[in-house]
């Protein structure tokens, strides 16, 4: 078969086939498959929430060994207390930061 | 203004989960695969348009998963055959009838060769009618269509030998002006 019979026939067929054309973009669908999409939360905020959880953990694991101790003589309780809240929002700040 | 390249708005999709993004994709890319499903579906409208959206909708979850190496037309061609595989085999639905098309939009200049095309299209096994369509109405390269439907090339070129074989005996004298001997 020649190259100008094949171009031809090729032709024929996308006219047969082409016969019921594309459907138009019609915003309605696109509508309906954006309300379809899954509401998952963004990936980011998900990290963000475990990393918030796991520098309250840490804060409160620190401040818990800080203050331990000097509870039992409430009168050394100062500087203690001010040097674990000081870890503590330490702790929170650097997870924080460098998860974000 | 140019409009974004599809990259672009796949990259706002994956970093800001911009679904305004998403929104031009779909509307950029759905004429192709509800074309290509209306097809599948034997011109079953309702039936395409449902496999079209969860043909969307697993793409934007699997989005990511996009490399970029084949353009994104193809990747969705490939998403929404084998969404057509999976619902045909589990509802083992069949279209009862030719497709009336969307009022008005669907029929071009011939009606009952429209009819006649979407019937015979049914009796097409589904590699079949995909490697037909996706040859002559969206002009995809024998290398795409082995990508989309999975497949090496030389399978691709059998299914569409023998789609226009079967088309040729479903429809005889429209498809025997489309060339016969080849």
């Amino acid at each position: 078969m020649t190259d100008s019979n094949q171009a031809n026939q090729d032709r024929a067929w996308q006219a047969l086939l082409g016969a019921a054309p594309l459907p138009p973009a019609d915003a309605g669908f696109t509508l309906r498959v954006l309300t379809a999409l899954p509401r998952q939360r963004r990936r980011r905020e998900r990290r963000r929430t475990a990393v918030l959880l796991l520098a309250v953990l840490i804060a409160t694991v620190l401040t818990a060994v800080t203050l331990l101790p000097p509870l039992a003589q409430p009168t050394q309780l100062v500087t203690p207390l001010v040097a674990g809240l000081a870890m503590a929002a330490l702790a929170f700040w650097t997870v924080f930061t460098v998860a974000d | 203004m140019h409009d974004p390249s599809d990259s672009s708005l796949i990259a706002q999709v994956l970093v800001e989960d911009d679904r305004g993004a998403f929104a031009v994709l779909v509307n950029r890319h759905q004429p192709a695969v509800r074309g290509l499903l209306r097809r599948l579906c034997g011109g079953d409208v309702a039936w395409a348009d449902d496999l079209a959206q969860e043909t969307f909708v697993r793409a934007y979850r699997g989005l990511r998963r996009f490399r970029g190496g084949a353009r994104l037309g193809t990747w969705l061609h490939r998403i929404a055959y084998n969404v057509f595989l999976d619902q045909a085999g589990r509802a083992a639905r069949r279209p009862e009838r030719g497709g009336e098309g969307d009022a008005g939009a669907a029929v071009r200049d011939d009606p009952v060769l429209r009819y006649d095309l979407e019937r015979a299209m049914t009796a097409l096994r589904p590699a079949e009618a995909a490697a037909l369509t996706l040859s002559y109405v969206h002009l995809l390269s024998h290398d795409e269509i082995a990508e989309v439907l999975g497949c090496p090339v030389g399978t691709v070129k059998t299914h569409i030998a023998r789609g226009k074989q079967r088309l040729r005996e479903q429809m005889g004298d429209w498809a025997g002006q489309a060339g016969g001997a080849s």
